[in-house]
């Protein structure tokens, strides 16, 4: 019954998100939008339960002096400091907003500039002319990197309306559809597969039936 | 409130169903006869069309053979988002299948993800697969992590881990945003084997420049069928590039005559 | 010619961040070429009704500010000297609204907008998918209260949209970078209602969005950094995506530099 009762809960959903979205009566009763409630709900739970693993984790870190240990000691002490401060001032509160817009935006921010930098290096060690696919790779980044950039329109007027209009509208909007129309099929393949029961991997063990 | 904001005046086609979702329906049972069609033969001991070969799911048992060898841990990354996205449901077969040889092996694997609800499922594939393979006690309950559902927190504790457990293979399947390039680059400098693989067409360039295997769009979700090996996963694979097919060939028809006759209302034969 | 091909990546680094602040202190100049795709924009936002209604959505965090931020600042300042009715809202992303509000009080006052009448921010609102489909049904059910707890039924502004229809909102200007975006306004409120979708898209993702703009769903499109420093020559007011231009020229040319010199090292070595 392990297995079986998750199996059975999923098949269910799965037929009445169905019954919801195809069905006149279905409609009428907004079964989707009560199980999408639903999901918003156990989301919560399982968000309790990502932060009692963490203060378990960490914890035991914390006990066995394990390297780096001080770390989850500033963890735990953020993590239920910030969450008391929630409590107490709400979201609107104006210390909570100011460690939310002066430490976890500014951090956001400077975690993502790092993309720069590593988009740098990756595309020094990685674009090489080893094989053909390479080679044209190689090619189609460097026109676009300064197709994107005024630089380009100062080495050849032309460059950015070649790379913008004609590289990114057509050639690059014609890959892009085909490898989406077939992402969209496989999700929806794995979705009736799980509905069929034939994918059972998200139960555990070997994903097969 | 919820049963009022959810009513909505729907138009019954045929009495039963709402206006314009038959194509739909159409498409769903479609897929579902294919499949069925497929699975049938499978089970029967039919031959049934083999699955291309994909190098970045080959490379994932070398990946883990090599982490073996060096003795370092193996990393696997879900994506970032929850068990609603298919890529995430993808994800959880192919964690099926490192789950188990690493337990095979005696490698210590690593499962990180960035949401509750994932990481409950991942300790459950990673404690049956160990249970599977008869290595109960060698799962580390501490080795499947929640690290933090904020993307970029995420990525800092991410990079944090590859920096002191030092894994030598590093295998990232599921949905993706911007840290996808973070983890590839990171691992790269850390001399890891990196495979990555995602629907999510932004992020392919990056894997695609900085991991060693790169795993594109739909092959994520035949990925569970391909390392198992299942005859019936296969012919489920081999229905859905049916339909692939039937898409492309009404593009085509669709096509031309659009070529031949801008005015026409070919799409509106898909609408109703 | 070894050395060229393996140059220490901290070198490029360094490089990189010198020439982010050597184009920030001497700019360049560069001129920015208009594209055809930001003047069809800039036409679908300059064309809308003199008493139009938008909804300005920064579904967007700290992340992707530095990108979104200046095209929020343009859709911003383009609509208030059009004299729009601006409603900010997002849903999920909780820092947009955050991170905006102090650049559209800014910008307000100098137009002489007053908060509730002209323009309003309601804040970020639970439920992604959920939120959208009920803004269409019920809009102030579905808000509740705006960015500062107050109710929004006492808000004049708020009188002019009990719902998110086309009979209400003109146009929704939705700044993207990740899940739920444009692809869910699209789905969930435009298409459906038949509302006008400009949007701001961040530079990684504008191939994904390219297939949308041809075919019409979306309307307009800001295509990252270069796409924003074309629409604020053409607002007339240029801001902080066009000074970043001379940098986009310089590390763009740089990281050429670099490919170029990694494949000379990589060809002269493989000779040998």
């Amino acid at each position: 019954m392990r297995k079986e009762g998750p199996m059975i809960v999923t098949v269910l959903s799965s037929l009445v998100v169905l019954f919801s979205n195809y069905f006149y009566l279905g409609q009428q009763w907004g079964l989707t939008d009560r199980l999408d409630y639903w999901f918003n709900i156990s989301y919560g739970i399982a968000l309790a339960l990502g932060f009692v693993n963490l203060t378990i984790i960490h914890w035991k870190y914390v006990q066995r002096r394990r390297e780096g240990w001080v770390y989850s000691v500033i963890l735990l002490l953020v993590m239920y400091g910030y969450l008391i401060l929630g409590i107490v001032q709400k979201h609107t509160g104006p210390t909570f907003s100011w460690i939310y817009d002066n430490m976890m935006t500014v951090l956001g921010a400077a975690v993502f500039s790092l993309l720069a930098f590593l988009i740098s290096s990756a595309a020094y060690r990685a674009f090489r002319i080893r094989t053909k696919e390479a080679t044209i790779l190689l090619v189609c980044a460097i026109f676009i990197l300064l197709a994107r950039a005024p630089i380009g329109d100062a080495i050849w007027s032309r460059w950015s309306y070649w790379g913008n209009e004609w590289f990114m509208g057509v050639l690059n909007t014609a890959g892009y559809r085909g490898i989406l129309i077939g992402a969209y099929v496989g999700a929806f393949a794995v979705a009736l597969r799980i509905l069929l029961g034939l994918e059972r991997a998200h139960l555990g063990g070997t994903g097969t039936q | 409130m919820m049963w009022f904001l959810a009513q909505e005046e729907a138009k019954p086609v045929l009495g039963l169903f709402v206006e314009g979702t038959i194509a739909d329906i159409i498409v769903v049972l479609l897929l579902g006869i294919l499949i069925w069609v497929m699975v049938s033969r499978a089970r029967t001991g039919r031959p049934i069309p083999e699955i291309k070969k994909i190098a970045g799911l080959e490379a994932i048992d070398e990946a883990i053979g090599r982490a073996t060898e060096m003795g370092r841990p193996v990393t696997f990354i879900p994506g970032i988002l929850s068990v609603s996205n298919a890529q995430t449901l993808a994800a959880f077969g192919v964690a099926s299948h490192v789950a188990r040889q690493c337990a095979r092996y005696d490698t210590r694997l690593l499962v990180l993800t960035c949401d509750p609800l994932p990481y409950a499922v991942l300790e459950e594939i990673t404690r049956q697969s160990y249970l599977e393979e008869g290595r109960p006690d060698a799962f580390n309950p501490d080795d499947v992590r929640f690290l933090s559902a904020e993307q970029f927190a995420f990525a800092s504790a991410v990079i944090g881990v590859y920096e002191r457990e030092r894994p030598a293979a590093n295998i990232m399947i599921g949905a993706f945003y911007a840290e996808s390039m973070i983890f590839a680059e990171t691992a790269s400098f850390q001399g890891m084997i990196s495979i990555g693989g995602t629907a999510h067409t932004h992020q392919l360039p990056f894997f695609v420049a900085a991991c060693d295997y790169a795993l594109i769009g739909e092959e994520i979700y035949a990925a569970s069928a391909y390392l198992s090996k299942e005859p019936v996963l296969y012919g489920t694979v081999v229905g859905q590039d049916i339909l692939k097919i039937l898409v492309w060939i009404i593009i085509l028809i669709g096509g031309i005559i659009a070529t031949v006759n801008p005015e026409t209302t070919f799409g509106k034969l898909f609408e109703f | 010619m070894e050395r060229l091909m393996k140059i220490d990546r901290r070198i490029i680094y360094l490089l990189g961040a010198a020439i982010v602040f050597l184009t920030m202190l001497y700019p360049l100049g560069l001129p920015v070429a208009i594209s055809d795709l930001a003047r069809q924009t800039y036409n679908e936002v300059e064309n809308l009704p003199d008493d139009a209604v938008v909804i300005l959505s920064p579904m967007y965090d700290s992340g992707a500010m530095g990108e979104l931020n200046p095209m929020f600042v343009a859709f911003f300042r383009h609509c208030a000297e059009r004299g729009y009715k601006i409603i900010i809202v997002n849903t999920q992303w909780i820092q947009g609204p955050q991170i905006v509000h102090k650049f559209a009080t800014q910008i307000a006052e100098e137009y002489g907008y007053v908060y509730g009448e002209d323009w309003i921010n309601l804040g970020s609102k639970p439920g992604s998918t959920i939120f959208l489909q009920s803004a269409v049904k019920d809009f102030w059910e579905a808000c509740i209260e705006d960015f500062n707890g107050q109710p929004v039924e006492s808000f004049p502004i708020m009188q002019l949209v009990p719902k998110v229809t086309a009979e209400y909102v003109d146009a929704c200007l939705v700044l993207n970078c990740g899940s739920p975006g444009a692809p869910d306004w699209l789905a969930y409120v435009c298409q459906p209602e038949g509302i006008k979708l400009i949007i701001g898209e961040i530079q990684m993702s504008v191939p994904e969005s390219m297939p949308y703009v041809n075919s019409g769903q979306y309307a307009g499109m800001i295509a990252g950094s270069r796409g924003c420093a074309e629409y604020e020559q053409l607002i007339g007011h240029p801001g902080q995506a066009l000074k970043a231009q001379d940098t986009m020229s310089a590390i763009a040319l740089m990281v050429t530099l670099f490919i170029i010199l990694g494949n000379i090292g990589y060809l002269a070595t493989r000779k040998k």
